[in-house]
């Protein structure tokens, strides 16, 4: 009972905050904590569920940004649907470039798909005439203030929270794990290993790509740079690892501190902030190497087993 | 003075319908010549990846920054000391020797332990912030290079023009594969680095101190990164975020040639070269960078372990 | 237990934010006495981060001297950096960061052009001036925009004075080879430029856009060299421009003419990475200023001595947008983003960087009309220095032509 009381008061602040904050700013980057989040779990689904480190989500992300900012300018299609169409875009997408690539294990395929999202960024470089090439996309009909967005990416994060939720704690979530301790063995016990990373990799591209489709709506103009030189496309894995990768809510977490903290550094220093952050990465990861949501896991699994071994340390004792 | 370069007439004792046709095969010959030196250029690069990710599988996104450091150390060389490439060859090899064997028992150790591939990624993603940063704060952001008087010489050879600095690289990239090559053939700890590369448990089983050849291998790779940045000084320029431009190059040749293969690295950055170059006779140089792209898609689809390699996948 | 546990650290996250609330929020709205702020958004890390301080230098001089000279209204000026990255998600981040401190009463800068595009999105939309001093692209004033200003040329205009030149003195190029860089930048300059030489009767014998910061340009050259062309035409930037010179030397490429369009051709940067091979190479676009100008003489020697090197286009751009925003701040009614922003409008000023004056016309909403202006010469690169040598009424001296490229 509690713990729903708790839900529900989170629930609450998360739907009021906007209407609390004056500061535009916070709201700002609440909104990028939001989105972060909603990227960093989609990656996580691949890569701390699967074990395959992708670095081409960028160009799920771009394919989203781009579908509905094209028909958007060109056919004056609503970004309601054009998300819709983008993530759909990208769900297909990902299926042969997963069916292709999932025979290669580790650096392999970080790096198979890397060299994808290079390609994609290619052809949006140079297919001008549909995507604008370098010139980017420009947004100027009005689509809302930044609460309205704050209220959309809210929406969002929490439909793929449920998600993600859904996939992880069924039976999926079972051969999920299965996979990533050791592909082979699942395999062999039946597994359809190819098969379930092919729809995880679907998952994960539909809502990046939705993400993709709020952020163009929400920058209001995008270029390839944007979608693929960026800082989206490395913070979306940071996030992820600090906070615990192959938790649910390790990129919940991570994006509540790495995003602020990283708008902090830039602030704090105009020309040596790359460093800092840097040197917190460096940091981080010789102390938290698992991440901040693991961690604490592990510390209360510790203190757990600790206070089962003392209760029944008493039972024996005849206490 | 028109700048117009006049072509040379036919002697007289050639027939003209040959020169002719040398004529026409000359831009795909010089494409090919050309390829092959800048080729060489791309071996150099991926030189030191391909022994840290052949023997640790990891992936050092730092791995630019430390050919940046090579490429600063060449210039300070030569503008402070007025030495030459030799003198910073020589003095990067032990300098970054022992950054190699830092970075590696100092961070990538620890965290590799402890949080695996996904781990050493990220860490080293940090240090090449880390690293680009710092040097723009102690050697400023300007662009810099190295005033060579090789550098915009070419020796012309039948119509053919080739540079002198490409050429000195090449060749530099050869003399540093073989003594990288005799290295890991004739001596014990290169031996061991080979066995650990193709097989690790099994060299561990065979008395193979798994740490010690992880740094030794680090170190090595980081030595011969600082030693590929003092090569490509004179043909390109210096200032701290160089290193992007490396990265992706580095880790395609690696995969193209082989992983923990040298003379793969080597081999797989010249054709890597010949195919850039020459597929750009043919289409808009906009689609350049996809052409290596996709053949390193193909690589990585048909023969993971690489053209030349022999690892497992 | 475990939902627990996430709430309990999400609240510790959240309340990391606290601290923040300090650096971030705005502060009151600025009483006498106090500097007046100016936002500027920048790339003062990243690979281009050398023009970031380019801009940083330009500035700083500008809003000394101004200080130095009692201020505004008895108040100093104070211009505020912040980081972009060159990158473009972050050049937003920064502009609404601005935007939410209410003592910033204007914006200016970007360098990108995407950048570019990014700020004035939100300019737009927060009711901010924003001052654009150097990116290029057509589009940021032809969308629209009115709180966007801006006083450098759009990229269309540099290749007017090139265009000048070859109707008007080198008459006998006939073929046109051009190579752009695969950026806003490269397309804004060379598509016009393009569209005016087909519709002139020139022969396009070569069209590439490559993509920037490749280690190698010989196949291209080759390419190019194929051709033999009587002109070459480039838009890159630094270090691409001074490695093409250097290459096409190498590769014996020795058209009539090479004419790069701003950008890296213009800065010193090239001369000092390209040396000699750079020797009567053009370039159209922005100027440095009207040497004949004492007002352009005298910031050059005021940059050098404090900065050890001369001032050119970004520079020149940097500084005076400075004295367009105390211009504008001085007439103003009151220090309120709208009053300045009207008051930017009615601009009509001399600077080092030439005439500023924002207009409405063929589509361009406040742009400072560069080609009625002479904003954008053609100059040439003659023994190590930059000289303007088209029009006649603003040259230093007299275009070499055809140009020496051995």
């Amino acid at each position: 009972m509690r713990k729903y009381a708790l839900v529900l008061l989170a629930g609450v602040i998360l739907v009021v905050y906007p209407l609390l904050v004056r500061n535009r700013f916070f709201l700002h980057l609440s909104i990028m904590v939001l989105l972060y989040a909603l990227l960093g779990m989609s990656w996580n689904l691949l890569g701390g569920y699967t074990g395959q480190i992708s670095f081409g989500h960028a160009a799920f992300f771009g394919t989203g940004a781009y579908t509905s900012t094209i028909l958007l300018l060109r056919f004056g299609i609503s970004p309601w649907l054009g998300m819709l169409v983008g993530a759909v875009l990208a769900l297909l997408l990902s299926v042969p470039l997963g069916w292709l690539t999932f025979r290669l294990r580790g650096p392999y395929f970080a790096l198979a798909t890397l060299a994808f999202a290079e390609i994609v960024r290619v052809i949006v470089y140079n297919w001008d005439t549909l995507t604008g090439g370098g010139d980017g996309l420009n947004i100027l009909t009005d689509l809302g203030g930044i609460v309205r967005f704050y209220y959309i990416i809210l929406a969002l994060t929490l439909a793929g929270l449920l998600v993600m939720r859904g996939c992880v704690r069924s039976r999926w979530g079972f051969f999920l794990n299965a996979i990533r301790e050791d592909e082979d063995a699942a395999e062999a016990l039946g597994v359809p290993a190819t098969r379930m990373k092919v729809i995880v990799l679907a998952v994960s591209a539909f809502f990046v790509a939705l993400g993709g489709s709020f952020f163009a709506s929400y920058q209001l103009y995008i270029n390839p740079d944007l979608v693929y030189e960026s800082q989206l496309s490395i913070q979306m894995i940071v996030v992820t690892i600090v906070g615990g990768i192959g938790t649910l809510e390790g990129p919940v977490v991570g994006a509540l501190i790495i995003v602020p903290l990283s708008e902090y550094f830039r602030s704090l220093s105009p020309v040596a902030n790359p460093l800092i952050y840097g040197l917190f990465i460096v940091v981080f990861m010789l102390f938290l190497p698992e991440g901040i949501v693991s961690r604490v896991r592990h510390w209360l699994a510790r203190r757990t087993a600790a206070a089962v071994e003392e209760e029944n340390n008493e039972i024996s004792a005849g206490v | 003075m028109s700048g117009r370069r006049t072509l040379p007439k036919p002697s007289p004792s050639t027939p003209e319908s040959t020169s002719k046709k040398r004529m026409k095969l000359i831009p795909y010959i010089q494409a090919m010549v050309n390829g092959l030196l800048v080729g060489s250029l791309y071996s150099v690069i991926a030189m030191g990846l391909t022994i840290i990710f052949g023997v640790m599988r990891v992936i050092n996104m730092a791995h630019g920054e430390l050919i940046m450091l090579g490429m600063y150390v060449a210039f300070w060389v030569f503008t402070v000391f007025g030495m030459g490439q030799m003198a910073a060859l020589l003095i990067s090899l032990p300098l970054f020797l022992v950054l190699g064997a830092a970075i590696y028992g100092g961070v990538v150790n620890r965290v590799e332990r402890r949080a695996g591939e996904m781990g050493t990624l990220l860490v080293t993603a940090g240090l090449s912030y880390l690293i680009a940063n710092a040097a723009q704060l102690v050697w400023k952001a300007d662009f810099r290079s190295l005033p060579s008087a090789l550098t915009t010489r070419s020796l012309f050879l039948g119509g053919i023009s080739l540079n002198y600095s490409l050429l000195w690289a090449f060749l530099a990239a050869v003399m540093l594969t073989a003594a990288t090559y005799l290295f890991l053939i004739y001596t014990d700890a290169g031996r061991a680095i080979r066995a650990t590369a193709q097989d690790r448990e099994a060299a561990q089983l065979m008395g193979v101190q798994i740490h010690r050849i992880n740094m030794l291998a680090f170190a090595l790779g980081t030595a011969l990164a600082g030693m590929a940045g003092v090569l490509l000084t004179p043909v390109f320029y210096v200032y701290p975020y160089v290193g992007r431009v490396f990265l992706v190059k580095a880790f395609v040749v690696v995969v193209v040639g082989g992983m923990g293969s040298i003379v793969g690295a080597w081999l797989g950055g010249l054709l890597f070269g010949i195919v850039e170059s020459v597929a750009c006779l043919f289409i808009p140089s906009g689609y350049r960078d996809a052409v290596g792209l996709v053949v390193f898609l193909l690589v990585l689809l048909f023969k993971p372990s690489g053209l030349f390699g022999r690892s497992r996948v | 237990m475990k939902t627990r546990l996430f709430l309990l650290a999400a609240g510790v996250a959240a309340l990391l934010w606290a601290p923040l609330l300090r650096v971030f929020a705005g502060s009151p709205a600025p009483t006498k006495g106090e500097p007046i702020l100016i936002g500027t958004i920048q790339p003062m890390t990243g690979p281009y981060a050398a023009f970031g301080v380019k801009f940083y230098q330009a500035y700083n001089l500008a809003a000394d001297e101004i200080n130095a000279a009692g201020g505004i209204k008895g108040r100093p000026i104070q211009i505020v950096f912040e980081d972009s990255q060159d990158k473009l998600d972050l050049a937003q981040t920064a502009a609404r960061k601005l935007v939410e401190n209410p003592k910033i009463v204007a914006l200016m800068g970007g360098r990108l052009s995407g950048a570019g595009m990014a700020i004035a999105q939100i300019a737009e939309r927060e009711h901010i001036a924003y001052l654009v001093d150097h990116p290029s692209a057509d589009i940021i004033t032809k969308s629209g925009f009115q709180w966007t200003l801006r006083l450098n040329p759009a990229s269309s205009f540099n290749s007017v004075p090139l265009q000048r030149f070859m109707k008007e003195y080198a008459k006998d190029i006939k073929t046109v080879a051009l190579l752009y860089e695969n950026s806003v930048y490269g397309k804004g300059v060379s598509e016009p430029f393009k569209a005016w030489l087909s519709q002139n009767g020139y022969q396009v014998v070569v069209s590439e856009l490559y993509p920037p910061l490749a280690l190698d340009y010989r196949d291209l050259l080759n390419k190019v060299k194929a051709q033999n062309p009587d002109m070459l035409f480039l838009a890159s930037n630094i270090p691409d421009s001074a490695l093409i010179i250097r290459q096409s030397h190498e590769v014996g490429l020795t058209p009539k003419m090479i004419c790069g369009a701003g950008a890296g051709f213009s800065i010193n940067d090239f001369i000092e990475q390209a040396g000699d091979a750079a020797n009567t190479v053009f370039s159209t676009g922005p100027w440095s200023g009207n040497p004949k100008d004492p007002k352009v003489q005298a910031l050059a020697e005021k940059f050098y001595k404090r900065f050890g090197h001369y001032p050119k286009e970004h520079e020149a751009e940097g500084y005076s947008a400075v004295y367009v925003m105390a211009d504008a701040l001085r007439r103003a009614k009151s220090f309120s983003r709208s009053d300045i922003h009207d008051a930017l409008v009615a601009t009509d000023l001399q600077t080092p960087f030439g005439p500023v004056k924002f207009e409405n016309f063929e589509g361009y909403t406040n742009q400072n009309n560069g080609l009625k202006n002479g904003q954008v010469v053609l100059s040439q690169w003659q023994n190590r220095r930059l000289y303007n040598v088209w029009p006649p009424d603003v040259a230093e001296a007299k275009p070499e032509y055809p140009g020496i490229y051995k």
